[in-house]
């Protein structure tokens, strides 16, 4: 009996034991990640000033996205002497660099220039993707630092990259009683700036078409608001329609393929959808109210519209087609300008409460609503291309109170000015650009 | 003779109890039965899979044992080749337009040497790239926007030339990565050990075999088993064969370790689906603290969600800035080997 009892006793421990310690850990910190971003090498002696523009871009826009933070280059232990040369990770690690740049530049004779890069992971020592090579010519640089930035970002944040993108905006001067208004077009950065109209023209709300090449906009050149379509390189523009109504907000769908607008008759706003090509249209709404302000979905199905026909301004969503509307906005206070996000999960909108503007974003079935920032005036919000930064104009209050252009993460982080040589409001956001 | 009738019963219902609690009782109290499952016993299903997608996991592994300090480089190419995932994925087709990667499957080099190669190998590299840029551009501008004339700073073409293999890329990505650092290779190696496996696997075995003989045969073999393997009294250390079972870490001393690590844990709040986004790593601790080799990713089996490639990042660098772990040595067996869950669910909102 005694050696079974032994026996079983012995069992138990001679079982090995699977036990595997798990622990679980629910909270971290929220701050950017730390990256070093060293000189970008010079391969060839004329690309020394080259290599630093580009540098100082890259690290730009990924410090603006406000989910990296460049460690200073005072602080770096090591250089990058050689694009290929062994990386001393210890002297990055030490300086809590999270990710390391390295990259080089050269330039050809005629001015064809190669940029290369790689990213790395300083704790696991090890490249983080591929490393990328860029060939083109060197007035295209900016373009190249963007592209190099948004891949650094991308492998970085998981987020889609929207550094290589524009902004079609209306450029604002003069006094707030004689203000002349021009469109104008620039890099997302407020770079490259460049005027598409006169300063003799009014127009407002432009709207890139999706590949980025046309922008659509409503202009009173011919003494009532009217849709014109213009193409962004060679500055040509053709009227949309000559309907006699009054027309405003005109949104390119998705695939490019159709118009939505309001349409003004006899006091009553109402949504059209437009062919661009024959001019022919079709009625989407009908209701004794002012129906406008629409945004298709990313699959061009649905459009989220602003309307007042509950009383007060509200949001609606609704087939693309035409159809039943839904409100979708049941918080305090009007809401207007709402944007469906490239990502296709959220609405971006203006809200008026207090008589305050807000910023904000809610799910698209009008939940989980949060106000993103607060002003005298806030309005008109963009997305950019990866739908995770708004772009939106701050108008001061006063007798020179004046519009500027702002971004925002959708986290509320990050509230920053965008530079413009005068004031400017209306921003709209291309996508990526090809 | 009712001695012996007595053993039998009892043994029968120590037998039975064993089939029906043992699993409970010999397991660690805190550890999930499917970690069990999991982690200890690897199927031939699982091996199978491992055993499928070997070149990959096998440079991943390599790279850090090659050559830690003197040769970065040789670091480069293997996370690359052995991450198409999707996030990367994603973002190298964004410059796929402007990227024409350099197949060389046979040349095993890393990315770096690559470019080098690449960069030397030929004669004049700015005339040569010059082709594969307009290539490159023609094709994207066929396809995705038959378009007029592109301005001129449109015309930029990309090359990626470092990346050494001529994958198909796409179609792999996602199950090549799933091998990725598993690093506790000697555990899983399934050869069915009757002593181990009869404990977990006795409610379909017993009713086949008489089961007088049976419990005699446990008897003898356990008694051999235990005799043989004994007396190691001592708390931890290098308990490869028959270790008692360890003493568990405490809960103000697992609580201090996820203090630790958390205060490390950095992840860019705001995307899309970071409710989606836990990972459980696992990693092998040395008796220092430090972590041994690669974190390898236990959940989820794959990094082909998007954003999955970032959280496994993220609680990769949390786990390695952080070490060394001061946790108690005399409980070494408790931590050598830990499961982190990283689940960001809380910093949703944030």
């Amino acid at each position: 009996m005694k050696r079974v009892l032994l026996a079983l006793f012995l069992i138990s421990f001679a079982l090995p034991s699977f036990a595997q310690t798990r622990i679980e850990v629910t909270e971290g910190v929220i701050e950017p990640l730390p990256i070093a971003i060293p000189a970008f090498v010079a391969e060839t002696p004329n690309a020394a000033g080259l290599a630093e523009e580009i540098r100082t871009i890259v690290a730009a826009d990924l410090v603006g996205s406000g989910l990296l933070r460049e460690i200073p280059r005072e602080a770096h232990i090591s250089q990058i002497s050689g694009f290929e040369a062994p990386i001393q990770f210890q002297d990055w690690r030490v300086i809590n660099a999270t990710a390391l740049v390295t990259a080089s530049v050269s330039l050809s004779t005629d001015n064809q220039m190669v940029v290369k890069f790689r990213l790395f992971d300083v704790a696991s020592q090890q490249a983080l993707g591929k490393g990328l090579q860029f060939v083109a010519p060197q007035g295209t640089w900016r373009r190249i630092a963007h592209k190099v930035a948004d891949s650094i970002y991308t492998r970085l944040t998981g987020e889609g990259p929207y550094f290589d993108s524009r902004i079609v905006f209306i450029s604002e001067e003069g006094p707030k009683n004689a203000r002349k208004k021009r469109l104008a077009i620039m890099d997302y950065d407020g770079a490259n700036i460049r005027y598409l109209t006169g300063a003799d023209d009014i127009v407002i709300a432009p709207r890139f078409s999706p590949n980025a090449k046309e922008v659509i906009y409503t202009s009173y050149e011919t003494g009532q608001p009217s849709i014109f379509v213009m193409d962004v390189d060679s500055g040509s523009k053709r009227q949309l329609t000559t309907l006699p109504d009054m027309l405003f907000s005109p949104r390119f769908a998705p695939d490019g393929r159709t118009v939505v607008l309001s349409q003004s008759r006899g006091g009553n706003t109402d949504l059209f959808r437009l062919d661009p090509f024959t001019g022919d249209s079709n009625q989407l709404t009908v209701s004794a109210a002012i129906d406008t302000a629409p945004s298709f979905s990313p699959d061009g199905s649905q459009i989220v519209f602003e309307s007042d026909r509950s009383g007060g301004q509200q949001i609606y969503i609704m087939p693309s087609t035409g159809g039943e509307a839904e409100r979708i906005s049941f918080g305090d206070g009007r809401y207007g300008t709402p944007v469906w996000s490239p990502r296709g999960d959220k609405i971006a909108f203006t809200k008026i409460l207090g008589g305050e503007f807000y910023i904000g974003v809610m799910d698209i079935d009008g939940t989980n609503e949060r106000l993103l920032t607060r002003s005298f005036l806030d309005e008109g919000p963009t997305w950019s291309p990866n739908g995770r930064v708004l772009m939106f104009f701050r108008e001061t209050a006063g007798a020179n109170g004046a519009p500027n252009l702002y971004s925002v993460d959708i986290t509320g982080l990050n509230l920053r000015k965008v530079s413009t040589p005068f004031f400017a409001s209306d921003p709209a956001w291309s996508g990526v650009l090809q | 003779m009712d001695i012996g009738l007595k053993i039998s019963a009892a043994l029968h219902v120590v037998l039975i109890l064993l089939a029906l609690f043992g699993g409970q009782i010999f397991r660690a109290d805190d550890t999930p039965p499917d970690v069990v499952t999991t982690v200890s016993l690897i199927s031939q299903g699982e091996l199978a899979l491992l055993a499928q997608p070997q070149e990959a996991s096998q440079p991943l592994q390599s790279p850090p044992n090659t050559q830690p300090e003197t040769a970065e480089e040789n670091d480069d190419p293997v996370l690359p080749e052995g991450v198409p995932d999707e996030g990367v994925a994603a973002s190298e087709d964004n410059l796929g337009e402007l990227v024409a990667e350099e197949p060389d499957p046979e040349v095993k080099p890393e990315a770096a040497d690559v470019i080098t190669n690449e960069v030397n190998e030929k004669p004049d590299p700015v005339v040569q790239e010059a082709p594969v840029e307009t290539q490159a551009t023609e094709a994207t501008e066929g396809e995705d926007q038959p378009d007029e004339a592109q301005e001129a700073t449109q015309q930029e073409a990309t090359t990626t030339e470092i990346v050494t293999e001529a994958e198909e890329a796409a179609p792999t990505g996602a199950p090549v990565r799933t091998a990725i650092p598993r690093a506790r290779p000697e555990r899983p190696i399934p050869e069915p050990q009757p002593e181990t496996e009869i404990v977990e696997e006795q409610p379909d075995t017993a009713p086949e075999l008489s089961v007088e003989d049976q419990i005699q045969a446990e008897i003898e073999r356990a008694l051999e088993q235990a005799l043989a393997t004994e007396p190691s009294t001592e708390p931890a250390g290098n308990s490869d064969q028959g270790d008692p079972s360890p003493v568990p870490l405490t809960a103000t001393e697992a609580n201090a370790l996820i203090f630790n690590i958390q205060s490390c844990w950095s992840l860019p709040v705001g995307m899309q689906n970071l409710a989606e986004l836990t990972v459980v790593l696992g990693i092998d601790l040395n008796p220092q603290g430090f972590v041994d080799g690669t974190p390898s990713l236990v959940e989820p089996s794959s990094l082909g969600r998007p954003g999955i490639q970032q959280a496994y990042d993220a609680a990769t660098r949390a786990v390695l800035n952080c070490q060394p772990y001061n946790l108690p040595v005399e409980k070494y067996d408790a931590w050598k080997q830990l499961e982190i869950v990283f689940n960001p669910e809380k910093m949703v909102n944030r």
